[in-house]
């Protein structure tokens, strides 16, 4: 069994009377981008600053490829963060904060200049790189904040709400550059932006009231292998009985529904795999051309937002048990 | 995996330190005060003594003929009535006045302490601790506050900062403290005012003395800059603790031991003195560590 980039183990975290966060524990499987999902006051960035050693947790561990990091202790070497709400000195100047940042994390001089002109070259900063942080907009000062995370590049990589300030044009290029970061690091993402992890990460792990809700795969998260709706343009004639036989014809298939309009099927289905999946879909597709219907559109699993909203829902009635990965 | 030491980071804490406040006007805040106020308390000593050495060379000049201003005055110095009242007029009021006084005066008329010497030390030893309050009680605090130390905790080590934040501000102080020192020597020595050549090889022990004391005061000022994330707050609690420990020492045994001594500064660094200045910067220092390794930011 390979060791995890990141793991938490039982992580407590109280402010006074507040329980912050409870008992949580997840691991972040290497090469990961994972999704860090919550509602606000969940203790996402609480979990986070504890990982940063920001915070002292009254329990738990954090440990970095199986290495246990204290509070306190400096995470360089072992993970970068982009902290939440926390400013740059207003009077440096972007460049020269860049290197001091990157000379901090252990590189040489000429080695930081080196990383902080890629880093700034990376985000588009080329032409606020001599300015003051003090005359950057809100968004600006937010990408000047993940520029100091690519200074390094072999840590694992925390981002706590990267796009929140940012222009949608902004929060695009970024999210195209997280997918290229993703691809050499493993990245923690913690975002609102549900739509945005649902396209970036390859796992994500929600919590509520500083419990873990679920962590999984995010396939298995939208139940990519147990739902599927296709939007039709044109209905199969005889939809009731369409449906009602699709579960005898194809084996896999456990439940067909149609929409009152006949423009709407959602399928419920069991696959062990992606391959399985695609068989049992490509068959339910052939059935329904065959059948008269015309196809505008397929989609596997429920949107993340529409699994979140239904963890949000059942875990604010019943006690958080959660599944770890 | 890079990594820095903790060696490296204090110094590149420290390096930063000084470069934010010499670029800003905090350099040129402290030199204007300090340098400023050690002129004028100079002018006016002068300005006394000139008029002291006018009224004595027109009393003595009636009955020495032709002896020059300079002459008749060292003759006056060494003369028993003068020595007389040094002795008596003078150590009484030191006495009264405290310890400290009373071995300032005898480091004088032992020939110890010149007394430009101990004129700068006496306005460094007042006016400099609270300027560097001043110029200091937010650049720990605003970081705290603003949570830039999440991105510097990262990096490196919560002591090498704190080790790098209090050498920066230290050389700052050191810097300006010599700075002013040869400014009025230099003004001194055109004038015609001092005598440079004499003053000269009492001034290291006298520089090294304050530069001692300055740190300590500074880590005693870290300490609130640690505890508290607001920089009014932090002036305001170390201004009054400081002013509150100061009052406290003038009428008390306490304000013999109160950093270092006064003997640091004027008996030459003596040993006990300065292992006591030595002794209360590593107490408030363990102090301030021991708050910002606790604390969460």
């Amino acid at each position: 069994m390979s060791i995890p980039a990141l793991e938490i183990r039982g992580l407590v975290k109280r402010y006074g009377s507040v329980l912050a966060v409870d008992g949580l524990s997840f691991s972040v499987p290497e090469g990961a981008t994972f999704g860090f999902i919550g509602p606000n006051g969940a203790g996402k960035t609480t979990t986070f600053s504890v990982i940063g050693g920001f915070l002292q947790p009254d329990a738990g561990e954090v440990l970095v490829r199986g290495v246990s990091l204290s509070f306190g202790a400096p995470r360089v070497g072992h993970l970068v963060l982009l902290p939440q709400d926390a400013d740059l000195p207003k009077r440096a100047r972007v460049r020269d904060e860049l290197r001091f940042l990157g000379e901090l994390g252990g590189l040489s001089a000429a080695e930081a200049r080196v990383r902080t002109d890629q880093a700034i070259a990376s985000l588009g900063l080329d032409k606020l790189a001599s300015r003051r942080i003090e005359a950057l907009s809100h968004g600006e000062r937010r990408k000047v904040g993940i520029a100091q995370t690519l200074l390094q590049d072999r840590e694992l990589l925390l981002l706590d709400e990267p796009t929140a300030g940012l222009d949608p044009k902004a929060a695009a290029e970024l999210r195209s550059l997280l997918q290229e970061i993703s691809a050499k690091r493993t990245v923690i993402i913690s975002s609102h932006n549900l739509a945005e992890l649902e396209a970036l990460c390859t796992h994500a792990a929600m919590i509520q009231k500083g419990k873990l809700v679920v962590s999984d795969v995010m396939s298995a998260l939208k139940q990519e292998g147990q739902l599927a709706t296709v939007e039709l343009t044109r209905p199969v004639s005889g939809a009731i009985e369409f449906a009602r036989d699709l579960p005898a014809m194809i084996i896999g298939v456990e439940r067909a529904t149609f929409a009152a309009d006949g423009l709407g099927l959602e399928l419920v289905f069991r696959a062990t795999d992606d391959a399985e999946a695609d068989r049992i879909l490509s068959e339910v597709l052939a059935k329904l051309l065959a059948s008269g219907a015309m196809v505008r559109s397929v989609n596997r699993g429920k949107s993340l937002e529409a699994r979140f909203m239904e963890e949000v829902r059942s875990s604010s009635s019943a006690p958080a048990g959660g599944s770890a990965l | 995996m890079t990594r820095t030491s903790w060696l490296r980071g204090a110094w590149l804490v420290a390096r930063a330190e000084l470069l934010a406040m010499v670029l800003g006007f905090r350099v040129i805040f402290l030199a204007v005060l300090y340098g400023g106020t050690m002129a004028a308390t100079f002018a006016l000593v002068l300005s006394i003594f000139r008029a002291a050495k006018e009224q004595i060379t027109k009393e003595l000049g009636a009955t020495s003929g032709l002896m020059d201003p300079k002459t008749l005055l060292d003759a006056f110095i060494q003369s028993d009535k003068f020595q007389t009242w040094i002795d008596t007029e003078v150590m009484t009021m030191a006495r009264a006045a405290g310890g400290e006084a009373e071995t300032l005066v005898l480091a004088m008329r032992a020939g110890d302490l010149p007394w430009p010497a101990a004129l700068g030390l006496l306005v460094t030893a007042t006016t400099l601790p609270p300027l560097l309050l001043l110029i200091s009680y937010d650049r720990i605090s605003t970081d705290l506050g603003t949570g830039y130390v999440r991105y510097l905790f990262q990096r490196v080590h919560r002591s090498a900062y704190l080790a790098g934040k209090l050498a920066g501000q230290w050389l700052i102080a050191v810097l300006v403290m010599l700075l002013a020192s040869f400014v009025l020597l230099a003004i001194g020595f055109g004038v015609n005012e001092l005598d440079v050549a004499a003053l000269l090889p009492h001034l290291p022990a006298v520089w090294l003395g304050m530069s001692l004391v300055l740190l300590a005061y500074l880590s005693f000022f870290t300490i609130f800059a640690t505890a508290f994330t607001r920089p009014f707050v932090v002036l305001l609690v170390a201004g009054f603790a400081h002013f509150l420990v100061g009052t406290f020492g003038l009428f008390s045994r306490f304000g013999e031991v109160w950093m270092g001594r006064f003997d640091v500064r004027i008996s030459l660094l003596q040993g006990s003195a300065v292992l006591l200045v030595f002794a209360h910067v590593l107490v408030f220092t363990g102090i301030s560590f021991y708050i910002l390794r606790s604390r969460d930011v």
